[in-house]
């Protein structure tokens, strides 16, 4: 599958790699004592989670969408956002996974970007670096 | 194993690999130049030259023209000759617009036709002058490394190696909206064999034109050391006769 494929390529990073289906993970984190206990009234949502669990920030894969086949070959844009507590740190990641998912332009590796990402401000407290990358299956496997 | 049996009832040598997705791999090109004498100053004989980054797609593939005769005989249940073989007369291989997209300076003096001179006495000194020479022609070593998809210990790469080539510059192409320089390089029969110590047995595998290495990439170092000494000028110095 092409999401666990982006996952298992970007394990190597050092931060957190959440699969779609644990996107609700980071905005229903609860806020931790030191010694692992839920605090009682804590804070909770993103911020807290990159503050406790990603402090360096952390990567969200997005679901594949489908975008056409020509019977053999299918293409898919799978999304991978970066998100991190700075611009340059967003920046950063999103370079690292666009690095381990496209190889370089002599050395290519299976995604191709298709939309590329800048850092972007959301105003709840984070900055996203968000790039889209095309997968391709053949005969319905994944390449 | 194939879902339809019709396929395995063959018995085909490659039955499954024949399909396999393995082998629905990207490559990427790097094409090295490594010119016999020197450059002006800017580039000393047999120094190795990277041509940088090409567009996506380009296919760093040579154009073979092979020119070929067919040789008709009669037909032995009568009617028109039928063909016996076909005779190829006249081979040529050119790669045809190898486009670096960022070309530095060394890259440049190859499609001038050689190192700039400074011009000295002309405001602050950083004018150069290049004869304006289109049909100019640089003899070099030609070395075009193809990396294929994978990772780690299986990773493979393809090596083509031209002992002889021509650099020759093509004028100024597009890509998106940046100009880059275009080469076109001839590959050109080369009189002398593989001399290095590791790879001379194998001579006789390669031809006039050059050999196509292909291995993993953790013995490309090595291979590397032996084949930048391959084909170097004084490798093919004239024989002495008494």
């Amino acid at each position: 599958m092409i999401d666990r494929d982006i996952r298992e390529r970007l394990a190597g990073l050092g931060v957190p790699v959440l699969l779609p289906e644990q996107q609700r993970q980071p905005l229903e984190w609860q806020e931790e004592a030191p010694d692992g206990e839920l605090v009682d009234g804590g804070r909770t949502g993103l911020t807290v989670y990159l503050e406790q669990a990603a402090p360096d920030g952390y990567v969200q894969i997005e679901q594949p969408l489908p975008i056409g086949s020509d019977g053999l070959t299918g293409t898919f844009w799978a999304a991978v956002a970066c998100i991190a507590p700075t611009p340059e740190r967003a920046q950063e990641l999103a370079l690292d996974v666009r690095r381990l998912l496209c190889g370089w332009n002599y050395a290519p590796g299976p995604y191709r970007e298709t939309t590329p990402g800048q850092p972007v401000y959301d105003p709840g407290g984070f900055w996203l670096c968000r790039a889209t990358y095309e997968a391709k299956t053949l005969d319905g496997q994944s390449v | 194993m194939s879902d339809f049996p019709i396929i395995d009832q063959l018995n085909l040598l490659n039955g499954d690999s024949q399909y396999s997705k393995d082998n629905f791999k990207r490559i990427g090109n790097s094409v090295i130049v490594s010119p016999v004498e020197a450059v002006g100053d800017l580039i000393p004989a047999n120094a190795l030259v990277g041509l940088g980054f090409f567009e996506p797609d380009a296919q760093m593939a040579p154009t073979t023209d092979v020119q070929r005769n067919p040789i008709l005989v009669q037909n032995p249940m009568g009617g028109p000759p039928v063909t016996l073989l076909e005779d190829a007369s006249d081979v040529s291989i050119v790669y045809e617009n190898v486009e670096p997209v960022t070309a530095d300076k060394y890259i440049d003096a190859l499609h001038l036709g050689g190192s700039p001179t400074a011009v000295a006495g002309v405001g602050g000194g950083t004018v150069t002058i290049n004869p304006f020479e289109p049909g100019a022609s640089i003899l070099a070593r030609l070395f075009v490394l193809r990396l294929l998809e994978g990772a780690g210990a299986e990773k493979r790469f393809e090596l083509l190696v031209h002992l002889r080539a021509a650099i020759q510059a093509d004028g100024f192409g597009e890509y998106e909206g940046r100009t880059t320089r275009n080469f076109r390089i001839p590959v050109q029969a080369y009189g002398g064999t593989l001399t290095s110590a590791a790879l001379k047995a194998y001579a006789p595998q390669m031809s006039s034109y050059g050999a196509i290495f292909k291995g993993t990439v953790a013995d490309l170092p090595a291979l590397w050391e032996n084949l930048k000494t391959e084909g170097v000028a004084s490798a093919v110095a004239p024989e002495e006769t008494p």
